[in-house]
C-alpha cells in the first residue's frame, strides 16, 4: 500500500505523474459514504410507483385524446349537418330569385327586342328601297323650283 | 450457477418491466450515488434526496439510455444535473471535517487500513485529512475527483457528466490535487510523522 506521505511529497516535488498514480490510492482509501439502509428499498419503490403513475397518466392522456377526438368528430358532424341544411335553404331561395328574374328580364327583353326589330326594320327598308325615296324627294324639289319660279314671274309683271 | 447480470442487461429487464431490476439497479448504484452527492452538497440527508431524484429521472427516461454508453456514466450525468439544480438555488457552505461527520461521514476506521498500529493510525489521519480536505476544495473539483479515482470514470465520460470540455475536467483534477497537497501541507502533514488526528 502506497503511503500517503509518498503522495504530498510526489506532489510537492513537481513529480506529476507519480503524484496522481499516488493520489489515485489515496482517494481509493478513503471510505464512501454509505448510502442508509432503507434507502434502496424507499429510492427503488418511489422510481416504480412514479413508473406506474406515469403509465396510468399516459394512458389516461389517451383515453380524453380519443374521448376528445371522438366528440370533437361527432360535434362537426352535427354542426355540419345544420350548415348543410342552411345552405340547401339559402341556394334554394337564391335560385328561385333568380328564375323570377330570369323571367322577368326575359319578358323585358322580349318587349324591346320587338321594339328594335321594328326600327330596324324601317331603317333596312329604307336602305332596300332607295329609287322610291329618291323619286319622292325628286318630285319635291321640282315642286319647290315650279313655286320659285312662279314667284319670279308675278313679281317681273 | 448465477451470474451477475451487466448494467445493460438490467436495463433492458427494467425497460420489459422488471421491479427486480429497477430494485438490482438502484442497489448497485445507490452508495456511489449518495457518496457522490454527499460530497457536493455536504448533507447526507440532502444527498440521499437527491440521490433518490436522480434515480426517479433516470428510470423515467431509461427508455433514452444509448447503450453504447456506460451506465455508470449516464446515470453520474443526472444525479450531476440534479444537484447542480440544488445548488444554484442554495450555495453550499464548506464544513470542517467534524461537519461531514455529523452530515454522515462514517470517516475513517484505522483497522481498515493494514501495517503496524502506529503506521495504520497515522494513514487513517492522513486519510481522514485528505477526506476533510476534500470538503474544502471547489465542488466541481470534488465532484471530478470523486467520478475519477472512487467511479473510475474516464476524463471523457468525466467531461460528458459534467457538460465541460476535456481540459477543464483535467484542470479541474489538477487543481484538486494541488489544493488538497497545499491544505494538507498547511496542516503540518509534509514535515514530520504524525500519529492520531
Amino acid at each position: 500500500m502506497p503511503n500517503e506521505r509518498q503522495w504530498l511529497q510526489a506532489e510537492l516535488s513537481g513529480e506529476d505523474d507519480l503524484a496522481e498514480m499516488l493520489f489515485a490510492h489515496v482517494v481509493a482509501e478513503i471510505p464512501p459514504i454509505e448510502a442508509g439502509p432503507d434507502f434502496v428499498g424507499r429510492t427503488a419503490q418511489a422510481a416504480w410507483r412514479s413508473r406506474t403513475r406515469r403509465r396510468f397518466v399516459k394512458a389516461l392522456a389517451g383515453v380524453v385524446a380519443v374521448l376528445s377526438i371522438g366528440f370533437a368528430a361527432f360535434g362537426s358532424i352535427y354542426e355540419l349537418r345544420g350548415l348543410a341544411v342552411a345552405l340547401i335553404a339559402r341556394g334554394a331561395a337564391v335560385f328561385s330569385h333568380w328564375l323570377v328574374w330570369l323571367l322577368t328580364s326575359a319578358g323585358a327583353g322580349v318587349r324591346w327586342w320587338w321594339i328594335a326589330e321594328r326600327i330596324g326594320t324601317a331603317v333596312s327598308g329604307t336602305f332596300v328601297a332607295p329609287s322610291l325615296v329618291a323619286a319622292v324627294a325628286a318630285m319635291e324639289m321640282i315642286a319647290l323650283l315650279a313655286i320659285v319660279a312662279l314667284k319670279q314671274l308675278v313679281h317681273e309683271g | 450457477m448465477s451470474v451477475t447480470p451487466t448494467d445493460a442487461e438490467l436495463v433492458q429487464q427494467a425497460l420489459g418491466g422488471s421491479q427486480a431490476a429497477h430494485h438490482a439497479l438502484v442497489a448497485r448504484y445507490a452508495t456511489p450515488a449518495v457518496n457522490l452527492a454527499t460530497r457536493m452538497v455536504q448533507d447526507r440527508a440532502l444527498a440521499e434526496d437527491l440521490a433518490q431524484e436522480a434515480f426517479v429521472r433516470a428510470f423515467e427516461r431509461l427508455s433514452t439510455y444509448d447503450q453504447k454508453r456506460r451506465f455508470a456514466s449516464w446515470f453520474f450525468q443526472i444525479l450531476h444535473n440534479v444537484t447542480i439544480d440544488h445548488l444554484r438555488h442554495k450555495r453550499p457552505a464548506i464544513v470542517s471535517l467534524d461537519g461531514l461527520e455529523e452530515a454522515g461521514h462514517p470517516g475513517v476506521p484505522a483497522t481498515s487500513l493494514g501495517g503496524a498500529p502506529d503506521a495504520l493510525a497515522e494513514q487513517a489521519a492522513l486519510v481522514r485529512a485528505v477526506d476533510a480536505a476534500l470538503s474544502r476544495i471547489r465542488p466541481e473539483y470534488r465532484e471530478a475527483v470523486v467520478l475519477r479515482y472512487r467511479e473510475d470514470l474516464s476524463v471523457q465520460e468525466i467531461a460528458d457528466t459534467m457538460s465541460v470540455p476535456v481540459g477543464t475536467v483535467k484542470i479541474y483534477l489538477y487543481r484538486a490535487r494541488k489544493e488538497l497537497a497545499s491544505i494538507l501541507s498547511e496542516q503540518g502533514w509534509s514535515n514530520a510523522p504524525k500519529s492520531g488526528d
